[in-house]
């Protein structure tokens, strides 16, 4: 009977702890991680792999047979599109972060050319949001076209 | 000691196992070892640092979970106990498996009938009415392998120390 209790208390720890381990002795530097460049960090490796994801399942859609019907065709072909200006929306938003980083680093190495990095980031920013613009009105034109398209191949079932 | 208590003992290490433990592989880089430090102090990288630095070890974690940032979070832990001032991680990945799990088929004579019922033999008797190869349930088949995807997540990065 003890001996099961002891067992029983003995893996109620061990569940309670779980995953969190032990106590360790630490050391605290004192000087914590920048936010926003965590941020910005985060931001980039979580582009990376979704992009490599897209990527990979673009590459599927180019290996699915192609329908006889013209239109079913167009519906595809609107919907690869689609996908590939998903892509490159990541891509721009990816880039973005990136040369922010790469503006923030050197502002940071050389204080006294701030005023001049910060002219070149503003205009990268002021290039990067109308290309955003852009791909956002292209996409709302490529959805509504594929609504048009959709709406004929579904219709011929009510005719 | 009972079966219960050993049942509930395994039943204990399973939810322990299955609550997503930790499980980072590290292959360390050096032989030189840093005291341990806070996981809020380890910062999150994209890429190297022009600072220099020492490469302390290589960590991933692989699991079907798809939360990117309780993997990302498990590798910091980790290389906060490494001593490691900031983690650059690489481009998570992620792919899909298919597995198979195996189901209890559909009964057709239903969980009352009285063929499957525990009876007078019961399930482990003699007669075998529910696993028997002889029994009623003879040509039915009492599992299916019903197949499903999973989507599985690696994050790697290395750990870092400044010079």
């Amino acid at each position: 009977m003890k001996a099961h209790y002891t067992l029983m208390i003995g893996l109620a720890l061990v569940t309670a702890t779980g995953c969190e381990g032990g106590a360790m002795v630490t050391e605290s530097r004192g000087q914590r991680p920048d936010l926003v460049i965590t941020m910005l960090h985060q931001g980039v490796i979580e582009l990376n792999g979704n992009i490599e994801e897209l990527q990979r399942h673009i590459a599927d859609l180019k290996q699915m047979p192609i329908d006889t019907d013209p239109q079913v065709q167009e519906l595809q072909g609107l919907d690869l599109a689609s996908w590939e200006l998903h892509l490159q929306q990541w891509m721009v938003q990816r880039d973005n972060l990136v040369s922010s980083l790469d503006a923030i680093e050197q502002a940071q190495a050389t204080p006294q050319d701030k005023t001049t990095i910060g002219n070149q980031w503003s205009e990268r920013r002021a290039h990067y949001m109308k290309t955003i613009e852009e791909l956002r009105s292209n996409r709302r034109k490529m959805e509504q076209k594929r609504t048009d398209v959709e709406s004929q191949v579904l219709e011929r079932y009510f005719k | 000691m009972t079966v219960r208590t050993v049942t509930l003992a395994i039943g204990l290490l399973g939810i322990w196992v299955v609550a997503g433990c930790a499980n980072v592989q590290v292959l360390r880089l050096t032989s030189e070892t840093f005291p341990a430090r806070e996981v809020e102090d380890v910062t999150i990288l994209s890429r190297f640092p022009s600072q220099q630095h020492e490469r302390i070890a290589e960590l991933s974690e692989t699991s079907s979970s798809d939360n990117i940032e309780r993997l990302q979070r498990h590798l910091l832990k980790k290389a906060a106990e490494l001593g490691a001032d900031a983690v650059v991680f690489s481009t998570p990945i992620t792919h899909i498996e298919q597995r198979v799990a195996y189901q209890q088929a559909y009964n057709p004579w239903g969980y009352y009938s009285p063929y499957y019922g525990p009876g007078p033999y019961g399930y482990w008797g003699p007669w075998g009415y529910r696993y028997g190869p002889w029994g009623p349930t003879w040509g039915y088949q009492q599992t299916v392998a019903v197949p499903y995807s999973v989507r599985v997540t690696t994050v790697k990065g290395t750990a870092i120390h400044y010079s």
